[in-house]
């Protein structure tokens, strides 16, 4: 069923000139996919589908301003939409693609601005086709690009056929440190499965979480993978002084030696990186696959540390830091295939994510002042935000999503024997990572036993 | 901010505030209305306003925030036809 709640879902369809969202209309009109759908285009005749239900747009954008809070809407889709839904037992499902040089967020704040149209229909997703090809030549100076990034719940990379694999990644990479949490999926000629664009919940911080746990996480917390065929013996892993006085590494078994079986577990190492770590010493070893290991290098002068894993084999191994910033070598093994991860100093950081994850209780006031001070402050700049929260003296979670300045929520299930946790993300331009996250923390109740419940 | 969303369903009084504004400023199908609930967090601001928005054609563009609804109270603007205006016109 494409109705979920009794409204209607709808897809926002975005993405650079050329990238391909023609195509993947045409593709989503063709599919049999069961879903009777209602497009909503900006150039009449692009799409050669029969009998498809297809209105057209004019992209009328209205600021609005009551003093308090200021929003951008379509003016135009606000009509289209009401017209359609006399119409709704024509279609259970409405596309709106957007022109090449869009900023996805009147589109996305329609859908908040009128009671009605929430309760009628619900924005499922924003998709976003990325020109794998030609988009390094937007991305630093479009700030439309940058935003159809930003607001995407899923990004195609379109054209990866014409690309390098050492280039995707390094789209990819990039893209993650400005949208951690948009899943992205290589494509040629727009060939998607439609369950990876359509009904994907995306404003459903739950659903995101359980399709990918680690997307909290604002980067990788790694910045460089290789791997390495070891024969069963021990390795002389030596370092020489660097920038930092630990670092953290981890083993994983490589299934090949690709770049791909790299980027393959790198989802999975994301997930080792945030667990316990065990500390190792100058002439210590290392050799459990799947922990990660601190090694201390405080001291100064070169170390060694004995690399062994347990079994013969090919490795991956993934570091904090790239090898060049100790010098670093591993017996007379070079690496097979290695990937550079580091988004952080040489790439976009105007536009970021920031993923905040904390157990308890937050007090309604506080949490309702802080949120409200900050999106009349910064809201200009949070393209979106999502949370699910614990209110004290709440059985029930409360979860919410917003775009700039306009946010909606409702009570969810309840928490039952469920820990209490709150986990919030925010994809906007120029965010202050350690204001946002004491902001956060500051609106947690202190003492548990005053809870009331 | 939690005390509102508790509430649902609210478009049955959305649409009767679009019908008051509609036929008190005798508004044609072009003009689209906007009606929604927001709460302002600025100080002197009060918990919860209704928001009324008219967006007309060729980009014009009427508000009107009011904090208690009545069809009398809908009154937007003087460039365009009053009907009844309460004490917030």
């Amino acid at each position: 069923m494409s109705i979920t709640n009794g409204k209607v879902p709808v897809t926002v369809l975005t993405g650079f000139l050329g990238a391909g969202k023609t195509t993947l209309l045409n593709r989503i009109l063709s599919e049999n996919h069961g879903k009777r759908i209602a497009v909503i285009e900006n150039e009449f005749g692009e799409i050669g589908i029969d009998d498809a239900l297809i209105v057209q747009a004019d992209e009328e954008i209205f600021e609005m301003n009551n003093g308090c809070i200021c929003c951008t809407v379509r003016g135009d889709l606000i009509r289209i939409l009401g017209n359609l839904m006399r119409r709704k037992d024509k279609f259970d499902y409405i596309l709106v693609e957007t022109t090449g040089l869009a900023d996805p967020a009147p589109v996305a704040q329609t859908f908040f601005v009128d009671d009605e149209i929430q309760d009628q229909l619900e924005l499922d997703g924003i998709v976003t086709l990325v020109d794998a090809k030609h988009v390094c030549m937007h991305i630093d100076t479009s700030s439309e690009c940058k935003e159809q990034v930003a607001f995407a719940d899923v990004i195609l990379l379109n054209k990866c056929d014409l690309v390098s694999e050492e280039d995707l990644v390094a789209l990819e990479v990039r893209i993650r440190s400005m949208n951690a949490m948009a899943k992205i999926y290589r494509t040629k000629d727009a060939a998607i499965e439609m369950d990876k664009i359509l009904n994907v919940s995306g404003f459903d911080l739950d659903r995101a979480l359980a399709v990918k746990p680690t997307f909290l996480q604002p980067e990788y917390p790694f910045e460089w993978a290789g791997i390495y065929d070891f024969n069963g013996k021990g390795e002389s892993l030596l370092l020489d002084d660097g920038p930092d006085p630990s670092m953290n590494i981890l083993l994983l078994s490589a299934k090949e030696t690709t770049v791909e079986s790299i980027n393959a577990l790198a989802e999975v190492a994301v997930g080792h990186f945030s667990s316990d770590r065990i500390k190792v010493e100058p002439a210590g070893k290392i050799s459990a696959v799947g922990q990660v290991y601190q090694l201390d290098l405080i001291k100064k002068g070169s170390k060694m540390f004995e690399l062994a894993p347990e079994e013969a084999g090919k490795y991956v191994l993934f570091m904090q830091h790239k090898p060049e910033e100790f010098a670093l070598s591993i017996g007379n093994l070079t690496p097979l295939a290695s990937v550079v991860y580091d988004a952080g100093h040489t790439h976009d950081s105007e536009i970021s994510s920031v993923g905040i994850e904390v157990e308890g209780d937050l007090d309604q006031k506080k949490f309702n002042n802080w949120l409200g001070e900050l999106l009349r402050e910064k809201g200009t700049d949070i393209f979106r935000m999502k949370g699910i929260v614990s209110i004290s003296g709440e059985e029930e979670r409360f979860v919410f999503q917003g775009v700039h300045m306009l946010f909606d929520g409702r009570p969810d299930r309840a928490w039952g024997d469920e820990e209490h946790s709150n986990q919030m993300i925010f994809i906007g331009r120029n965010l202050d990572r350690k204001e946002l996250v004491e902001g956060f923390n500051s609106c947690l109740v202190k003492n548990r036993q005053l809870n009331l419940r | 901010m939690m005390e509102r969303f508790k509430r649902s369903g609210s478009s049955g009084q959305s649409r009767k505030i679009k019908d008051w504004t509609r036929e008190a400023l005798n508004l044609s199908d072009e003009y689209s209305i906007l009606v929604t609930e927001l709460q302002c967090s600025e100080p002197d601001c009060p918990p919860i306003e209704t928001v009324i928005a008219v967006l007309g054609p060729r980009g014009m563009k009427y508000q009107q925030k009011v904090h208690f609804v009545v069809p009398n109270s809908i009154c937007l603007s003087r460039r365009l036809p009053k009907r009844k205006c309460g004490p917030l016109g």
